[in-house]
């Protein structure tokens, strides 16, 4: 069963400029315990997707239409006192920026506390010691001594892996997790990426993983979902993506990352940035949005916003020359 | 942080010691002294009268001379004679010290009481009515002159409706401090309210308030826990040098409401040409300035765990 489902979500930021198009009908589902990727350049609209999921989004933006339905019930038309109880407590999330997404007055223990007696009948003080059980599982050393410490005292991987104590305190169903070592040095990167498998292993917590980095994608998704320009240009499983890529943004996006043993001149040069630029979000033509960057496009893609078609339970293409699994 | 505190207050002396060297120049150079001038107005006097006066009151002497007696009374606590009051400046000073401390605080507490929370639901309540009219009540209430404002409020208070009395002290009965204290506020606040505002705003759009919603808090503890103490560390700095100058705007207040404090202690001194006497007044108002700030960097410890002094 699904525990999430997105349908045609629309969210827009109503700026000077004129209204960006963050999010543009974007469908997504995922399973229970699934950890579904999240792929995409930078302003594809992966965060503002999340945040939308959170009912977070602020003005000047707002959620203009589509359906996010989570264990069956449609999260826009819960108020939003419904929507506080779910928050945390059923679908947490991990943000992009570890430095600032704490509060520099508080101590760690009061940070994760409040949150732990929101969502639970619980004692101060028996939040305090559930608070340190939890940094202990993060595996912060000292985790007595750091549970009292102000964030300004721990590094940039300690804070996130507070916010990941944090986030999995109230044992949510479903935890997004927005670039959450991209922030992190390498080494760091990798133990981060380790703990929340162990963690999603012992909860059964399902993971959104919004990511840049398809070795992560790799690493740890079942299914991924490729954004462009506030679309979903393909969904599939981790293997459908990674062996066989229908979009032309897909493929696009794998050839730009490095593959051992093809580090030869020729093939250096080749690893290369997608050419062009993402599209603007606000002046989004009647065309297909890969349009101008597309090797593969042609004079039919000029005049046709393509479809999202399933081609398969759970896989899916937005693109007019894909014509079938085996096409 | 005692030692810190120590520091601190060690190095109010050069500044002390510069400003009344400084304010020991000026005014001996501004032309006219005590025997020319009262009151503002040119004083006649006879040439014998006014040398034997100079003389009394060691204006005779040069002006090194003369400085070096003072500091050295300085150095003990003690600011000099008046020339023109039996009192000692201590003494005088001692007296009008707790008129302008009393409507200095009443200020502060009109202007916070009042500024913090209207900053506050301006921030929170962002583009509607209330925040437009709090605003341009902020506006306004720091555009107008304290003198104007004074004269209005003492017209129609005392005057038309004779709720207030319009000047003195009163022996400090709370009646009387109301218009002083108000007037001298109301720029205040409406700064303090501004300051606020942006500082809320500011606030809000931090990563930790995000994650403080993520959480599923509602907007009320968000703002209680979360923003109300960041936006304190904001404002504080605002907040405490405006009550310094605050202090010094004492003197038009004091003046206008006859208050018998240091301000209107200063201006009459000034008028008078008794040096002694304004520099004194200067020296402690000086002196509140910057003990003030000291009072707020200690604050500042307090509230934010990132700044520790040693
Ligand atoms: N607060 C905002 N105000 C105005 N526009 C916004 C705001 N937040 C997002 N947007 C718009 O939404 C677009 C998508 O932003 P989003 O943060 O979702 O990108 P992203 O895919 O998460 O990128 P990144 O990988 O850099 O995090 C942005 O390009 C921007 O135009
Ligand atoms: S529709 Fe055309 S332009 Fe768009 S991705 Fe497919 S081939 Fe490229
Ligand atoms: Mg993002």
């Amino acid at each position: 069963m699904n525990i999430l489902e997105i349908k045609n979500l629309k969210t827009q930021f109503h700026v000077l400029d004129g209204v960006a198009h963050a999010v543009n009908n974007v469908s997504l589902s995922m399973e229970k315990g699934e950890v579904l990727g999240v792929v995409g350049e930078s302003g594809s609209g992966k965060s503002v997707t999340a945040l939308s999921l959170m009912g977070l989004v602020r003005p000047p933006g707002r959620v203009v239409s589509g359906e996010i339905l989570f264990d069956g019930t449609d999260l826009r038309t819960l108020s939003e006192k419904q929507m506080q109880d779910v928050r945390g407590n059923r679908i947490s999330m991990i943000f992009q920026e570890p430095m600032t997404s704490l509060n520099p007055l508080l101590k760690i223990r009061d940070q994760i506390s409040e949150m732990v007696m929101r969502h639970n009948s619980i004692s101060k003080k028996d939040s305090y010691d559930y608070c340190v059980e939890m940094l202990g599982k993060v595996q912060i050393p000292y985790p007595e001594k750091r549970a009292k410490e102000y964030p300004h005292q721990l590094s940039g991987g300690m804070r996130q892996r507070i916010m990941i104590a944090m986030a999995l305190s109230c044992n949510p169903e479903i935890l997004i997790a927005d670039e959450p070592t991209t922030a992190l040095d390498v080494t760091i990167q990798a133990q981060v990426i380790d703990l929340m498998l162990n963690l999603k292993e012992q909860y059964d917590t399902g993971i959104l993983m919004i990511t840049h980095d398809l070795g992560v994608i790799a690493e740890i998704a079942q299914k991924v979902v490729v954004m462009y320009a506030g679309q979903v240009v393909e969904t599939g499983t981790v293997y459908e993506i990674f062996d066989n890529p229908k979009h032309p943004y897909t493929k696009a996006l794998l050839d730009s990352v490095p593959k051992l043993g093809k580090r030869s001149k020729a093939e250096r040069k080749r690893l290369r940035e997608i050419k062009g630029i993402v599209p603007d979000l606000f002046t989004l033509g009647a065309h297909c949005n890969f349009y101008e960057r597309c090797p593969d496009a042609d004079e039919a893609c000029k005049r046709i916003i393509p479809d999202l078609i399933e081609y398969e339970n759970g896989s899916s293409v937005r693109c007019i020359k894909f014509q079938g699994r085996n096409a | 942080m005692t030692l810190y505190v120590v520091k601190r207050l060690l190095q109010f002396i050069p500044t002390i010691f510069c400003i009344s060297l400084m304010m020991f120049v000026i005014l001996n150079v501004l032309p006219g002294d005590a025997t020319t001038m009262s009151g503002g107005m040119k004083r006649q006097l006879d040439a014998k009268t006014a040398e034997n006066m100079k003389k009394q009151l060691g204006l005779d002497k040069p002006l090194h001379i003369r400085y070096l007696h003072y500091i050295k009374g300085l150095v003990k606590g003690d600011l000099g004679k008046s020339y023109l009051r039996s009192e000692s400046v201590n003494d005088l000073i001692a007296q009008r010290l707790k008129p302008t401390i009393q409507v200095s605080l009443a200020a502060l507490l009109i202007a916070v009481g009042f500024g913090i929370p209207l900053g506050f639901v301006s921030a929170l309540k962002q583009g509607t009515w209330m925040d437009t009219l709090s605003m341009v009540g902020a506006v306004s209430g720091v555009s107008i002159p304290q003198f104007w404002l004074g004269l209005i409020l003492m017209y129609v208070f005392s005057l038309l409706l004779g709720w207030l009395p319009p000047q003195g002290y009163g022996g400090g009965s709370l009646v009387n401090l109301i218009m002083p204290a108000f007037t001298l506020g109301v720029g205040y606040m409406a700064l303090i309210a501004r300051t606020t505002r942006a500082a809320v705003i500011e606030v809000l759009s931090e990563d930790y308030i995000r994650t403080a919603r993520s959480k599923g808090l509602s907007e009320w503890i968000v703002n209680r826990r979360h923003v109300f103490g960041n936006t304190m560390i904001l404002i504080l700095t605002t907040v405490g040098l405006q009550f310094g100058s605050l202090v010094g705007q004492t003197v038009i207040i004091e003046k206008l409401f006859s208050w018998p404090g240091i301000g209107s202690l200063l201006v009459d001194s000034i008028f008078q040409r008794d040096i002694p006497v304004t520099q004194g007044c200067v020296l402690v108002i000086i002196g509140v300035f910057l003990i003030v700030n000291l009072v707020i960097d200690l604050m500042y410890v307090i509230i934010d765990p990132r700044i520790q002094y040693k």
